[in-house]
């Protein structure tokens, strides 16, 4: 398939530099091309290995005002990760808005994790991986009782949503384990994979604060509308 | 259950205030598939007898998605829409509510949410006692009064809409002109498309129906799921290599105009040129400089036709519209005389404000000045405006009065065919319509294709149906998956026939898709044939005939009245219709399983 028109280093590059990372910026400008020892993972600026799977906490981010609507993440997140063509299951969630925009929820793998922290012990069934920083959900010790649903949904995103059945919570992006399926398939590459040394929470406001946001600065003078 | 279909039609009552669901007839669904096939089969079914009035209770709206609709596909983002049209008449009706049936298809995300809603098709019957919006969240069907909302724009009924359901909700609605009865009033998607030939809009309007929302994530049965896995990728990447695919991203369809404009194809001052000097200033490369912000996609595209910008400059500064595509800048720009970008796209957002089917606008606009600078209409006619070529505030004042059929509004609301024949037999060659559907932005002297392509189309004038017999039928099957005309271009029907067989399990070779496309068109040329139409409207008007271009690239061209008679005898021999009637023949039916359903 030679669909992906952007290499995996293009936009890790461009995401590092665009949330000012620090001292690896200058590296990231201006060598646009590093060495491959640099790029192989211990280094804290290159955060995903040379084929591009995830090897520090980070999660994905989305240059919203980009984003075309095309849905094509959500597609992917059920297809390759879920291997099914279920769309309740994707964790990607397309919004719409107008005057025209396009939002996209996903999980961002809050640091301070409002699900983690209300979900009851003895379920105990959200974590967080400590190699990709994402939020894990374990299925079998899900009990249903929703509360982290509420908690996204009072707080952030609401990207966690129940299951069909009622019985299970579903949404939690667990990154397709360090190789993010719906980053690599963005027709307009506006997904990418950023550390976690930005906190996630500050992407995952409900979609209509953001697109609130977005829309001042996309649609800039509509006083004469 | 069959596999693609959800098996499940919802039925709206709106007089009743009831829904129902009505099982797939999953015998025609093999024969018709979907969208405007079995869009088409059910209007026959449900529509007895001629003469239906389209704007009754009784004319059935109808919303189609087909099998492939919902896939993670590049191409069937569609939704088609078939009713009986609002705008058609024959030549020599025999009863006063003659009329085509119509379909028009719109892109976005409507068609596959109603899919995933879990309906394989939308069928809305009565007249609301007040108006209302209808929302679909899966199972749960509610009509809610739209209070306030009625008679809003169509940007602020979308807003409107989102907050008050949800921004996951896909919509439809109409504006003023739709709700007002203008018989070329189209419905607008929230992505601001237009299904905009045949009048759709008003038939919703008569309904009392400003909207419908609907919201889903259901899948369907589908019999090789790998194979359209591993498909969704082929075509991914037969795009990607597509030879205009950057370009297509970047400009959508505005580059268009000014390879129309080279070919002798635009039309110009109501038809009567194939080019237009100002062609520069209405699309590229001043959409790209001044006006486009963000591009947006339908359901599963990575092409990005969409393109939403905001006027940068002069007296519609702020104004955010969505194009300019080449249909509606073809027709408000050219067609009007426009010759400054912020004025067509300041022409483009009322139409889509006002819920007008841009290209029937553009040419009831053009047909007005035509008249105007050949004596035969003044202002004292038109309310004491004095529309001239090109002079955009004359315009949008016209198009508000259209909308809300004041004074000569009422007239013009019409579009042309009636109007001309309200204001006087001088008129009526004026007016350039097929079957009363207005022609649309591509121009006939210069490309005799064109002349079959509007005369033969079932839902009048349209420049969407094809110019030859067999594209026809390729475009018919690809109307029937609701599959995008752009994404066909870019990757032929191969795709699609093969999607439709792994979604379904039936055999989809190229005889079995110009059958379903010629059993189709068929059946809608049956539906025309029962209203009364005959030969004699095939024909493109005759002032064609006395047309010649005298500026461009191809100045001198014309159209003679022995090419339009000749051009229609062998497209009724290829087709196996009387010459003389243009009928179907009985053996013609017989050969494509029609003749028990016409008796």
């Amino acid at each position: 398939m030679n669909r992906l028109t952007f290499s995996r280093r293009d936009f890790v590059l461009g995401a590092v530099a665009g949330t000012a990372a620090g001292a690896g910026i200058a590296t990231a400008l201006f060598n646009r091309k590093p060495p491959p020892d640099v790029a192989s993972g211990n280094n804290s600026v290159f955060h995903t290995d040379r084929a591009g799977r995830i090897t520090t906490p980070s999660f994905i981010t989305v240059d919203q005002a980009r984003c075309s609507g095309c849905r094509i993440c959500e597609a992917e997140c059920v297809l390759i990760r879920e291997k099914s063509f279920d769309f309740w299951r994707s964790r990607v969630r397309l919004h719409r808005f107008e005057p025209s925009l396009d939002i996209v929820s996903l999980c961002a793998g809050c640091a301070d994790a409002p699900c983690v922290s209300v979900c009851p012990p003895e379920a105990a069934a959200l974590s967080r991986d400590s190699r990709t920083g994402a939020i894990l959900l374990n299925e079998s010790k899900c009990i249903g009782c929703q509360a982290c649903i509420k908690a996204c949904a009072k707080d952030r995103s609401a990207v966690i949503r129940i299951s069909r059945d009622g019985k299970k919570a579903l949404g939690l992006c667990d990154l397709c384990g360090g190789d993010p399926a719906c980053v690599k398939a963005c027709p307009e590459q506006c997904l990418s994979i950023v550390p976690a040394n930005v906190d996630g929470k500050n992407m995952a406001a409900s979609p209509a604060i953001i697109a609130g946001q977005v829309s001042r600065s996309v649609y800039r003078s509509e006083r004469n509308n | 259950m069959a596999h693609g279909y959800s098996g499940k039609i919802l039925e709206v009552d709106l007089t009743a205030r009831r829904h129902s669901l009505s099982d797939t007839d999953m015998k025609a669904a093999e024969q018709f598939l979907g969208g405007r096939g079995l869009g088409v089969k059910t209007l026959w079914a449900r529509l007895p007898t001629a003469g239906t009035d389209a704007l009754s209770p009784k004319n059935p709206l109808m919303f189609w998605p087909g099998p492939l609709s919902g896939l993670p596909l590049a191409g069937p983002s569609r939704v088609t829409i078939v009713t009986k049209a609002a705008n058609t008449s024959p030549t020599e009706p025999s009863w006063p509510h003659a009329s085509t049936l119509t379909w028009s298809s719109v892109g976005g995300h409507f068609g596959p949410a109603l899919k995933q809603a879990g309906y394989d098709g939308l069928i809305i019957e009565g007249r609301a006692d007040r108006p209302v919006v209808l929302v679909i969240d899966e199972h749960q069907v509610s009509l809610r009064d739209v209070g306030s909302l009625w008679g809003q724009p169509t940007s602020v009924a979308l807003k409107q809409l989102h907050s008050d359901l949800g921004p996951d909700f896909r919509l439809l609605t109409i504006g003023p002109a739709g709700e007002n009865g203008v018989r070329f009033a189209g419905i607008i998607s929230d992505v601001k498309r237009t299904t905009a030939r045949g009048g759709a809009g008003a038939v919703m309007g008569a309904k009392n129906l400003k909207a419908i929302a609907v919201r889903g994530a259901k899948t369907v049965s589908l019999h090789n799921p790998d194979g359209l896995r591993n498909l969704r990728s082929d075509i991914a990447s037969l795009l990607a290599n597509w030879n205009n695919y950057a370009n297509w991203r970047r400009w959508g369809t505005a580059p268009l105009l000014l390879s129309a404009d080279k070919a002798g194809m635009l039309t110009t001052r109501n038809y009567r040129e194939g080019s237009w000097p100002a062609v520069d200033k209405l699309g590229l490369p001043t959409a790209e400089r001044e006006f486009w912000v963000r591009h947006a996609s339908c359901a599963f595209c990575p092409l990005k036709c969409v393109k939403t910008g905001q006027i940068s400059y002069g007296p519609w500064r702020g104004t955010i519209a969505e194009g300019p595509g080449y249909s509606a800048a073809a027709m408000l720009g050219a067609n009007c005389g426009a010759n400054d970008f912020g004025d067509l796209m300041a022409l483009i957002a009322r139409a889509d404000e006002l819920g007008l089917d841009p290209i029937a606008t553009g040419n009831v606009l053009g047909f007005v000045m035509d008249l105007c600078e050949q004596g035969l209409l003044s202002s004292a006619d038109l309310d004491g405006l004095s529309p001239s070529w090109g002079h955009t505030p004359t315009l949008l004042q016209l198009m508000e009065r259209i909308a809300k059929r004041q004074g000569v509004g009422a007239i013009l609301a019409q579009g042309v065919k009636q109007a001309a024949a309200q204001f006087g037999p001088a008129t009526v060659p004026f007016a350039m319509h097929v079957k009363g559907q207005e022609l649309a932005g591509w121009n006939v002297p210069a490309s005799h294709d064109f002349a079959i392509v509007y005369g033969t189309a079932n839902r009048g004038g349209s420049h969407q149906d094809g110019a030859s017999i067999q594209e026809q039928h390729r475009r018919t099957f690809l109307d029937a998956l609701c599959v995008c005309r752009f994404v066909y271009g870019a990757v032929g029907t191969a795709p699609y026939q093969r999607a439709l067989s792994l979604a379904t399990g039936w055999n989809c070779d190229d005889a079995t898709m110009l059958a379903v496309g010629e059993r189709i068109w068929n059946l809608e040329k049956l539906f025309n044939s029962r209203e009364g139409f005959r030969r004699i409207d095939d024909k493109l008007p005759a002032r064609f005939n006395e047309i010649t271009f005298r500026t461009g690239p191809k100045a001198g061209a014309n159209f003679s009245a022995a090419k339009q008679d000749s051009l229609l005898d062998s497209y009724y021999d290829g087709r196996g219709w009387d010459k003389k009637t243009s009928l179907p023949t009985t053996e013609k039916l017989t050969a494509l399983g029609l003749d028990k359903l016409v008796l």
